[in-house]
């Protein structure tokens, strides 16, 4: 955790707000599986241990280690030959939309955030979530198990708050949510400046401003022309300062990622910078101040004036310098693609153990998510077993475990491809298969 | 030898720089000394798999191909020691926006969609075409030789697009693909109606679509009939010149290929249709989510579908794609293609050609990888008519070659050299093509080398 700096009324803030709603129980995952002949990337101080066992109780890992030194389990056990293959923990995708967008241009399924409604750090992304949305089983299909949602601001540099969710097969909302308020998200780049008057002078002076205000605000005394904030925008602006969890801004620039350190020192807020393409510039200060980054290892080209320091060793430079980094994919229908982002930092120079981890157990570090991110007794069971290098574009995921249980890898787009797949068929109507 | 190799090359400079036509590319291959490359694995993009054998590459041309010594070598031939690489024909991408949408990415270099009504088929993507776009290096860097670039998807007729070799240049004259013809884009579904539907205009539905389309060929169908009576008979007067109709007419001459964004089978299969009615030849659907569903349809028509291995869900008509969708049209003889559409899918297009790989194999489909790089190299060529020059290592072909670390179909693959026309403009960790954008921007001159 060498990001959280030492204020323990923080970190036991962090622990709280990533915890809020974790403790509930799972019905089916009594039964004990034991996972043998795996190549266990356990994301822990163990490394990678070959020909390992895995055994899975209630949920929980309760042994990871060698095939010979594992407990004996009783006969009703489940078990799993690996065949040698790579055993993961479950991937963590951060900075998503899932469940929070079923298709991106029809506006009446895109819930990630306030399109033409003045709402800012109010917004709360737990009330849109819909567990039913045909993405889970596409993304559970890819091996990702855990998911950051963030809202996407639409007029305001502050967007509400994220939440972290499991993929857990359930139509209940609820029962998908780690932490409903797993940080504030917003930004400080060019789109956001756009918010208020089009430059990012004004940008720092009214997240101070809000900040500031939201401190000592007290709903009785407050008037919203204050600050153009709404009473509730600063109940939420003060209830996450009280929370202690972290600040995620989307920023670019190398020189407004210094902007963006100064304001969270100022303020004492743990900052999690997002997108960071220029983050390389200015690595050793964000090692420094214990800032991790949330970036895509595809994110090479100057899209904007902000990125024109766009390169594909981002992530291994800002590795080398000690900056803990986390993978996010462009889409969140092809959130599956931080694998690929992986296999491309690696080409780029980051070492393939860190390009693991920045999908599992940094992105776990990082937004707070305990007993999760890595093969170790107690936690989580949630596992990927893949058919070959996890990291690699012809790969896929064999079998993926949530809470114990051995998740079903059917989805729509599985359906369609049975449907359609035999073309030579004359006898059943396509409407039939 | 050598001589006789520069002979070649300058009646070829000079052959190419003859300007018939304004706009007409200029061009020229650039002088570059012979290279054997010897021990490599060659994917032929032939579906052939040749290993430790050896290519030559002189005058700009492939001058052999097969087992190690079997060729005769120019004297002075630059020895590249192939030991553990892999040899690919320089990928092609025929749907790019690069030039058109550059980056940076702001209001005043968006120039690929010309919004200004359904039917612009008389402008010129070539016209938007911004050379010093720093995304052609990075296509360069992986692997991509040849690339469509085509206006954007807003109308039901985008305008002409145009073929160029991703090379340096001051021009984008100077990076036309000789000889190459124009493509028409089209585009199917949402986009058309949506934008002009939003505006009260038509189209505002998917018939409205249609019916534009219809009216638009019906004219062009008259304006050729009077310009070919015209010629035949000096009493008859030449319709007036329509910038519009000269791209339409040129299509039913089939002197222009059509390109045409479509999602959804159904609407594919209505565009077939309109292409019966109006007699002309569609090329290859791009995007073509759906292509899997009608790949019987598409094979019989012999049309190509150029595809995304996996990108989906971002609109409705793009909501019911498979992993599969490229190995079942290919599986059912159609002509298979990845494309990228995506200044960033452009720099991996082998890498989305493995995940295809990938998927027809989980479905029981034995795919290599001499047979998935035809995805990005011959069928490529195909579609954009210039496969007679390029998209395949063959003897007499165009040297363009792209040398890999390992086997391309992966993640790890870097394109380490890459030639156009037989002249190296890309050579890993030493050697790129700098664009007047990127100078002294603080990129390069920190960190591990500069390469983006």
């Amino acid at each position: 955790m060498s990001f959280i700096r030492s204020s323990v009324a923080r970190t036991m803030g962090h622990f709280l707000a990533g915890c809020v709603l974790s403790a509930f129980s799972v019905a089916a995952n009594a039964a004990t599986i034991v996972i043998t002949n795996a190549k266990v990337a356990t994301q822990t101080n163990a490394g990678v241990i070959d020909n390992a066992t895995v055994v899975v109780n209630d949920g929980e890992v309760s042994y990871v280690g060698s095939g010979a030194s594992a407990p004996s389990v009783g006969g009703d056990a489940q078990t799993v030959d690996a065949g040698g293959h790579w055993l993961t923990p479950g991937l963590i995708v951060s900075d998503t939309q899932l469940g929070a967008v079923e298709i991106g241009a029809e506006a009446t399924t895109r819930d990630s955030g306030v399109e033409e409604f003045s709402m800012g750090p109010a917004f709360e992304l737990r009330y849109a979530l819909n567990p039913a949305s045909v993405l889970f089983g596409t993304t559970r299909a890819s091996g990702i198990t855990t998911a950051v949602v963030s809202p996407r601001a639409a007029n305001d540099p502050l967007a509400g708050t994220g939440l972290a969710i499991s993929l857990r097969d359930t139509l209940d909302p609820s029962q998908l949510i780690l932490s409903d308020r797993l940080a504030m998200f917003g930004g400080v780049g060019p789109r956001y400046a756009d918010y208020v008057g089009g430059s990012r002078g004004a940008l720092v002076v009214r997240l101070r401003e809000a900040l500031t205000a939201a401190k000592r605000f007290s709903p009785t005394r407050y008037r919203a022309d204050d600050n153009g904030y709404t009473s509730s925008d600063m109940a939420a602006l003060k209830r996450w300062l009280d929370s202690g969890a972290p600040l995620a801004l989307e920023v670019n620039q190398a020189s407004q990622i210094l902007q963006a350190i100064a304001l969270a020192d100022e303020f004492d807020l743990e900052l999690i910078v997002t997108g960071g393409v220029e983050g390389w510039k200015v690595a050793k200060e964000l090692a420094a101040a214990s800032v991790p980054v949330v970036l895509d290892p595809m994110d090479n080209i100057p899209v904007d004036f902000d990125r024109l320091g766009a390169r594909l060793d981002n992530a291994a430079l800002l590795h080398k310098a000690g900056v803990t980094i986390a993978f996010r994919s462009e889409n969140t229908h092809n959130a599956g693609w931080i694998r690929q982002g992986g296999g491309i930092a690696v080409v780029n120079g980051l070492p393939f153990e860190a390009a693991l981890a920045a999908i599992t157990s940094a992105p776990a570090e990082i937004w707070g998510l305990k007993n999760r991110g890595s093969v170790a007794r107690g936690n989580v069971a949630d596992l990927v077993l893949w058919s070959g290098d996890p990291l690699e574009v012809t790969t896929h995921a064999e079998r993926v475990m949530i809470d114990g249980v051995w998740m079903t890898l059917d989805n729509r787009q599985e359906r369609l491809l049975e449907r359609y797949r035999d073309m030579g068929n004359t006898v059943t109507p396509f409407g039939f298969r | 030898m050598l001589r006789k190799i520069l002979f070649q090359s300058l009646v070829l400079a000079v052959a190419s720089t003859a300007q018939a036509d304004p706009y007409d590319s200029t061009y020229t291959q650039r002088q570059a000394p012979a290279y054997v490359i010897s021990n490599a694995t060659i994917l032929t993009g032939e579906g052939e798999r040749l290993d430790g054998a050896e290519i030559v590459l002189a005058g700009g041309k492939i001058v052999s191909l097969g087992a190690v010594g079997a060729s005769v070598v120019p004297a002075n031939a630059v020895k590249i020691d192939g030991t553990g690489k892999w040899i690919t024909p320089g990928l092609i991408d025929v749907h790019s926006h690069l030039g058109d949408y550059p980056a940076p990415s702001v209001k005043s270099t968006a120039d690929g969609n010309e919004v200004t009504s359904p039917n612009t088929a008389q402008v010129w993507a070539e016209h938007s075409v911004w050379p010093q776009d720093p995304q052609f290096p990075l296509a360069l860097a992986g692997g991509v030789t040849t690339l469509q670039i085509l206006p954007g998807s807003a109308n039901l007729f985008g305008g002409r697009g145009v073929t160029l070799k991703n090379v340096p240049s001051r021009t984008v004259q100077g990076m036309k693909f000789p000889g190459a013809k124009h493509s028409l884009k089209m585009a199917c579904g949402e986009n058309p109606k949506r934008v002009y539907g939003s505006q009260g205009k038509a189209p505002g539905t998917r018939m409205g679509n249609m019916a534009g389309y219809r009216a638009a060929w019906a004219k062009a169908r008259e304006y050729m009939a009077a310009q070919d009576l015209a010629a035949d008979d000096d009493d008859k007067k030449a319709p007036d010149y329509s910038l519009q109709l000269e791209t339409l007419a040129g299509v039913l001459r089939g002197e222009i290929l059509v390109h045409n964004h479509c999602y959804r089978a159904d609407e594919m299969a209505n565009m077939i249709e309109l292409a019966k009615e109006f007699d002309y030849k569609i090329t290859a659907f791009h995007h073509a989510v759906e292509s899997y569903k009608i790949a019987d349809l598409l094979a019989q028509e012999n049309i190509c579908s150029a595809l995304w291995s996996d990108w989906w869900g971002f609109k409705l008509e793009a909501f019911d794609a498979v992993e599969q969708n490229v190995a079942l049209v290919d599986a059912a003889g159609a002509c298979a293609i990845v494309h990228s559409d995506s200044e960033r899918g452009i720099q991996r297009l082998n890498q989305d050609a493995a995940r295809s790989m990938a998927a027809a194999r989980r479905m029981g489909r034995e795919v290599d990888e001499a047979h998935a790089i035809t995805w990005v190299t011959r069928n490529a060529a195909q579609a954009l008519g210039i496969d007679d020059r390029t998209g395949t290592l063959t003897v007499d072909k165009a040297a363009d070659v792209v040398i890999w670390n390992q086997n391309p179909l992966s993640v790890y693959a870097q394109a380490e050299q890459v030639f156009i026309d037989g002249y190296r403009y890309f050579e890993r960790e030493k050697r790129r093509p700098v664009t007047d954008f990127e100078l002294h921007q603080t990129v390069h001159g920190q960190g591990t080398g500069g390469a983006r």
